[in-house]
């Protein structure tokens, strides 16, 4: 357990973007039963795009002491988790100047996209410009992670494997297991720990 | 939600949302009956406590419209066993009628409603602030701001409610409601039941009864400031001498507040603050220690003057109107739109004087392009397959066969209201719960050059649809009613409805058939039709709409959703639809005019194309495309 005075000190700001389907709710659950366990008061807020799938979802992961609002201000947020490219781009105003974008590279083409009406920007527009308002911007295709270890559905396992290891959330991986223990039924535990350990274990762009 | 809210042991601290933590408040203080109505954001405290009514061995029930949901509570209540009522703020409209007789009569067992209001309007038709309703009726209104104060406010609202027989809100707020958070699990208590007496001078409302019971409210007033303030200690002032300005806030802007002035360093110790815990009756007593001694005031509220006007008064009567006041009506804050930390952060500098750290034009500049090539991902269109593409498209189809350019079409609350929006656009309203079917006529009497038609869903209908639909034919209203039954009420959530066949609890019911309500109300024409069926679809609206008189045509078929969940858990396949190439003419009308969300258009080889992903095999693209080039095809799904 960590000390006290470390526990005070404490505070990270977690923005999940994604798009209806994928998970990140789920993840942002996970997300915040590691932090508990590990001792920690914590915050969720939540921006529905709609009831509906396929619409933009938003996670606001508030851990530590001192904090009000579910909502993460504009560039207070320690690590953006994009899980699609375009909420990634859609987010980037919360991200801190010094902090971290890791996304997902797999596209889910919104409509306007989908009917040619816009363009989907590129991979290498959408790096250069979150580089320029973020310290670090790190890139995997969970998605194919995902897919090989058995469902598309457990995209939000392998990027919660690649939060855990990324040094910016220190909390111990056994938090991290539990926390995905008490989130999910038992009999896609297996599956669900086997998708955390690859993207645990990924390597980042 | 994976858990329940009696999941974990007492004293364990586990994360809950808002809403969960209302109804684990309500389970704590023993609450007997719940009646609510759907109602984003409020509508998962209901669905929390139906999960496990019958281990706390309480009656939950949807009921038909907030007015029922309400009357059934405060009956409850009056008959002595603590109860619950939940919806959103508009629908404290429905049931404002009630809750002005029912703070006359009082109650016995307390009675709480969990009001949820909605900042922005994100999901409703206004943005109502509910404390005007509770100064309005002269009840307490309280105001947590995290998921615990929720808890622990909804268990100081039946104490007191039994304690001034009084209803007592308890107010939540959009962002509020749907953050999550740690909560300490508390044990569940039980309650006597307060034995009913029949007391004409309670009951009977009117005249002499009437007037002795103002007055009796009138009393309750005082007795509720004190219990507020000494007993539950719900308000909070932050004061020490020297200091000379103060911050008034409550609820979800309180959040906001304390934000702002952590990040613009007012944080120091030189700032007095009071967070209200009770928004009525006023925090009279901290609010005058406090304006008695600061020179300048910032009222953070959502979403009216509320507090800001209230302190006009206060400072009249302490005579220190020299007292700067910061908020909506001095300009600071805007008159309508939600909060947030920014917003506040902006005033609250500007108010105090603090710089707010502003972005450099460099990464001003990076912003800017973003939001150029970030293309938009729609929150409100209707899923790939959902039966309203079906019912407004034979609409869209059936006009355009007849020549009609112009028609009137009032919409209502639900998922077929997408209607109004490109590429469908044909529908020209959307109010209130049943205004409709109302607007319809009263656009008919007004001598409308077009055929005129209302469309409502089902659970619309069994909420406020049936009064306007009876007043359609008995004042002789020539309009084609379209009843949009996807057997569900689906944008709150995949509730049940009176037509459904299911309780909230999940136990089988009586189905109401609509057609026969219809039928049992004198209409006509009642036909029903699938609005998978194209054809039929366009000849039943063609009939409807040719109808001398009103008529109506219930549009059946299962939301997109019920199927798709069916068969996942059934491990079933849907079919899944594919593109001709050979037969597809680019013409885009797919995409253009009808607009389901699984078809895509390639502007390269200028053909459209079916996400699989998406497809749930309705086969509407099938029969609506002129050419006939979708043709369905098997697939694993995902």
């Amino acid at each position: 357990m960590t000390t006290t005075v470390k526990k005070k000190k404490l505070k990270l700001n977690i923005l999940i973007a994604g798009v209806g389907g994928q998970g990140t709710i789920l993840a942002s659950r996970i997300l915040s039963r590691a932090a508990m366990l590990e001792g920690h008061k914590v915050l969720i807020g939540e921006l529905f795009g709609s009831a509906q799938r396929g619409g933009p979802v938003t996670s606001h992961v508030r851990i530590g002491e001192g904090i009000y609002s579910s909502l993460i201000p504009e560039r207070e947020a320690d690590v953006l988790l994009g899980f699609e490219p375009v909420e990634t781009l859609r987010r980037a105003k919360y991200v801190k100047p010094e902090g971290v974008v890791i996304f997902n590279t797999k596209t889910l083409p919104p409509q306007e996209v989908k009917t040619g009406k816009k363009e989907y920007p590129s991979f290498g527009i959408t790096l250069e410009l979150l580089s320029k308002i973020a310290f670090k911007v790190q890139t995997l295709d969970a998605s194919a992670i995902a897919m090989s270890t058995g469902s598309i559905r457990s995209t939000n396992m392998v990027m919660l494997g690649v939060l855990a290891a990324s040094g910016i959330v220190p909390f111990r991986k056994e938090s991290f297991r539990k926390a995905i223990e008490q989130s999910v039924p038992k009999k896609t535990l297996e599956a669900n720990f086997a998708a955390f350990e690859n993207g645990f274990n990924a390597k980042l762009d | 939600m994976a858990e329940t809210i009696l999941d974990g042991k007492i004293g364990e601290r586990k994360v809950l949302m808002t809403n969960q933590a209302v109804a684990r408040g309500a389970y704590e203080a023993g609450v007997k009956v719940v009646a609510g109505y759907p109602g984003t954001p409020s509508s998962e405290v209901l669905e929390s406590l139906a999960e496990v009514a019958k281990e706390i061995g309480a009656h939950v029930e949807w009921s038909t419209n907030e007015k029922v949901a309400l009357e059934v509570a405060s009956c409850a209540a009056i008959g002595g066993v603590r109860s619950l009522s939940t919806m959103k703020m508009v629908g404290l409209n429905v049931a404002s009628d009630s809750l002005f007789t029912i703070d006359l009569s009082g109650v016995n067992g307390g009675l709480v409603i969990v009001c949820a209001d909605d900042p922005g309007a994100w999901v409703s038709q206004n943005e109502q602030d509910t404390r005007i309703y509770a100064k309005f009726a002269r009840v307490p209104i309280l105001e947590p701001t995290t998921p615990q104060e929720a808890k622990d406010l909804t268990k100081v609202a039946f104490d007191l409610s039994e304690e001034l027989q009084l209803p007592v809100i308890v107010r939540t707020c959009t962002r509020l409601a749907h953050s999550s958070g740690d909560v300490v699990l508390g044990k569940s208590g039980t309650h006597e039941k307060i034995p009913y007496k029949k007391d004409l001078s309670r009951y009977y409302m009117g005249d002499v009864p009437t007037v002795e019971r103002l007055l009796w409210l009138d009393g309750q007033q005082k007795k509720a400031s004190e219990l507020l303030e000494k007993k539950y200690k719900v308000n909070s002032l932050s004061i020490k001498p020297g200091q000379k300005r103060g911050i008034v806030s409550c609820n979800m802007a309180y959040n906001y507040a304390m934000e702002a002035a952590t990040k613009l360093g007012l944080d120091d110790g030189s700032v007095a603050v009071l967070k209200a815990g009770a928004s009525y009756p006023f925090p009279d007593e901290p609010l005058r220690k406090l304006l008695s001694q600061v020179d300048e005031v910032m009222v953070v509220e959502e979403t009216s003057p509320f507090f800001e006007e209230h302190i006009k008064q206060v400072l009249f009567d302490i005579g220190r109107t020299d007292v700067a006041i910061y908020g909506r009506l001095s300009g600071h804050i805007a008159a309508a739109g939600e909060l947030n930390s920014e917003k506040v952060t902006a005033a609250m500098g500007k108010a105090f004087g603090k710089s707010v750290p502003k972005l450099s034009a460099r990464d001003e500049e990076t912003f800017r392009k973003i939001s150029e090539i970030t293309p938009a991902r729609e929150a409100f269109c209707w899923c790939a397959g959902c039966p309203h593409l079906g019912t407004f498209y034979a609409l869209k189809r059936v006009m355009k066969k007849k020549g009609i350019k112009k028609f009137f079409n009032a919409g209502d609350i639900g998922c077929y209201l997408v209607a109004m929006f490109p590429p469908m656009d044909v529908m020209d309203t959307s109010f209130d719960m049943g205004a409709s079917l109302a607007q319809a006529s009263g656009m008919y009497h007004s001598g409308f050059d077009g055929p005129v038609l209302g469309s409502i869903g089902d659970s619309t209908f069994f909420h406020a649809g049936i009064p306007p639909m009876i007043n359609a034919v008995v004042n002789k209203a020539k309009i084609t009613m379209i009843v949009c039954d996807n057997n569900i009420t689906a944008m709150t959530g995949h509730q049940p409805n009176p037509g459904t066949g299911f309780t909230a609890t999940g136990e089988p019911t009586v189905k109401v058939e609509i057609a026969n309500v219809a039928r049992g109300c004198g209409v006509k024409f009642v036909e029903e039709t699938d609005p998978y069926d194209f054809k039929k679809t366009c000849e039943v609206l063609e009939k409807a709409i040719d109808f001398p008189e009103a008529s109506l045509v219930v549009s059946r078929r299962a939301c997109a959703e019920i199927d798709i969940r069916a068969a996942r858990r059934e491990g079933r396949t849907l079919p899944v639809y594919v593109v001709d190439e050979k037969k597809c003419t680019g013409c885009r009308i797919c995409v253009n005019d009808f607009g389901c969300m699984a078809i895509g258009f390639d502007n390269a080889t200028k053909k459209a194309w079916v996400d699989p992903m998406l497809c749930m095999g309705c086969g509407l693209c099938q029969q609506i495309c002129p050419v006939h080039a979708y043709n369905k095809k098997a697939e694993d799904k995902k």
